[in-house]
């Protein structure tokens, strides 16, 4: 399979803090993969990086063969890269039609081709009545908002980042299906920045595990979540002796 | 243990930031003399939760209990004047106090000035460290003194029930080793303690009894040691 993303020894330091350490991964194209590690891992700096709100100090990011290390984010995204934040940035005052139809105008000129292309989106993702102001949303809808104007650029690479906050256990298993049917239908490559595991483990088809800037190991999810370096990163460390303090 | 030990209960408590609901229906019980881990990964809730007892955060609904007294709902200086006392994440110290006045500040609710020299003496034998560096500006302290005075402060209130808010983060393991060997020691000197730790071995080892908290929701419960053993914590925290 052909890569979509190629991230080749990337770093970045903020000051004397290295959020991002000689750090490589790829994501092919259909694939979903998982991008997990405790806070301040460095996970959404990589977003940051891959995406040209950062620029990185070291390494190459390569999109569909073409080098765009370095670039703004408008061109990123008319390039094929698109994004979703952990903490949304909705457009409160704007109805959901108008909100996903902004997401269009990267990729169309005219305003009939933006809200034509935004009514597809909307109904693909089951949004019930568009003209409802965003500022009115539920958790739910406003995630899917968020999504949507993601897709409505038309990305080759959906990246998402931390979108099952603050979910019920059902609502993070419909977005859990959302993000494979969007696969399936855009045939897009997405990464799932998450802490949730039961989305981010029952989703991707590999997952990356970083940790303090640098990738610990890859796998499909079973094999990541048995690695005993992943497990300590979880847990923690036992400690070296017991204390006497359990009767 | 029966129900008249119990100390703190936390009953159906749920709590929201704006529209994001972050606690649900979270119940557990403390009891005296025990201390109780409170364990799950980032954005679990575990913060949440010792805001809340403090009064720092007010719950949509649900009840905290603290000696068979209603605390939810009560402003935070009259939950610390019952007994409950928070060490806070990443320590919040006053920088640019000296030791001294950082541990005063904690007793600022005792007025007796013979009680506040019973307990400064209290602190300084548990953390000798602390009385050689009374001078220094807590700021200009290391790592791990910074979370011993934030410990000390805590303890000058005279705690019943002292609650940990990651009290390892950020400190090198030999450092870890120490404040968790410290926290089982305040154990000895009769202080109920709750611990919120994201080192849930090491949290495991030093509690009675532990409670797995994910996205919201007390997932698993138990005794630390059959935690500790258990595959079913793994899957809490990585869902496999």
């Amino acid at each position: 399979m052909k890569a979509v993303l190629e991230v080749h020894s990337v770093t970045k330091s903020f000051g004397g803090l290295i959020a991002v350490n000689n750090f490589s991964m790829e994501v092919r194209e259909r694939e979903i993969v998982g991008l997990i590690g405790p806070n301040g891992a460095g996970k959404t700096t990589l977003l940051n990086l891959v995406t040209g709100f950062l620029k990185p100090d070291k390494g190459r990011i390569v999109f569909m063969g073409e080098e765009i290390t370095g670039l703004p984010p408008h061109k990123i995204c008319i390039k094929g890269v698109a994004r979703t934040f952990q903490l949304i940035k909705p457009f409160p005052k704007l109805s959901i039609l108008d909100a996903i139809a902004v997401g269009a105008l990267v990729r169309v000129r005219s305003k009939v081709e933006a809200y034509k292309r935004a009514h597809e989106v909307i109904e693909f993702l089951g949004l019930k009545n568009p003209h409802r102001l965003c500022e009115s949303l539920n958790v739910v809808e406003e995630k899917l908002v968020e999504l949507g104007r993601a897709l409505a650029t038309n990305p080759k690479l959906l990246l998402i980042d931390e979108i099952a906050a603050g979910l019920r256990p059902s609502e993070v298993e419909d977005i859990k299906r959302v993000i494979r049917v969007i696969r399936d239908e855009y045939n897009v490559s997405i990464v799932v920045v998450e802490h949730v595991m039961p989305l981010v483990m029952g989703v991707s088809d590999r997952i990356v595990v970083m940790s303090s800037g640098s990738k610990v190991t890859e796998g499909k999810p079973e094999e990541v979540a048995s690695n005993p370096k992943v497990i300590s990163i979880y847990l923690g460390e036992r400690r070296g002796r017991m204390l006497g303090v359990k009767s | 243990m029966s129900a008249s030990h119990v100390f703190l209960e936390v009953k159906d408590l749920n709590v929201a930031y704006g529209k994001i609901q972050v606690l649900w229906d979270i119940s557990f019980k403390v009891y005296k003399g025990e201390i109780v881990a409170l364990v799950g990964s980032n954005g679990a809730g575990k913060t949440t939760t010792l805001k809340t007892i403090m009064g720092l955060i007010k719950p949509l609904s649900g009840s905290i209990t603290f000696e068979g007294k209603r605390i939810d709902g009560r402003p935070t200086t009259e939950i610390v004047r019952m007994g409950i006392t928070l060490v806070p994440e990443g320590r919040q110290l006053f920088p640019e106090l000296s030791v001294y006045d950082n541990l005063l500040a904690g007793a600022y609710l005792i007025k007796d000035k013979e009680e506040i020299k019973r307990r400064l003496e209290f602190v300084y034998k548990i953390f000798p460290v602390l009385e050689e560096r009374k001078k220094q500006k807590a700021g200009t302290l290391s790592g791990g003194e910074q979370q011993m005075l934030a410990i000390g402060r805590a303890l000058m209130s005279m705690p019943k029930l002292l609650m940990f808010d990651e009290p390892s983060l950020g400190l090198m393991p030999k450092l870890v080793d120490a404040i968790l060997d410290t926290i089982a020691s305040l154990k000895r000197e009769g202080i109920t303690i709750l611990l919120v730790e994201q080192n849930v071995r090491a949290a495991l080892e030093i509690s009675d009894r532990g409670y797995v908290i994910e996205n919201g929701r007390i997932i698993l419960e138990g005794k630390s040691g059959e935690l500790l053993e258990s595959e079913r914590i793994k899957k809490a925290y990585l869902a496999i």
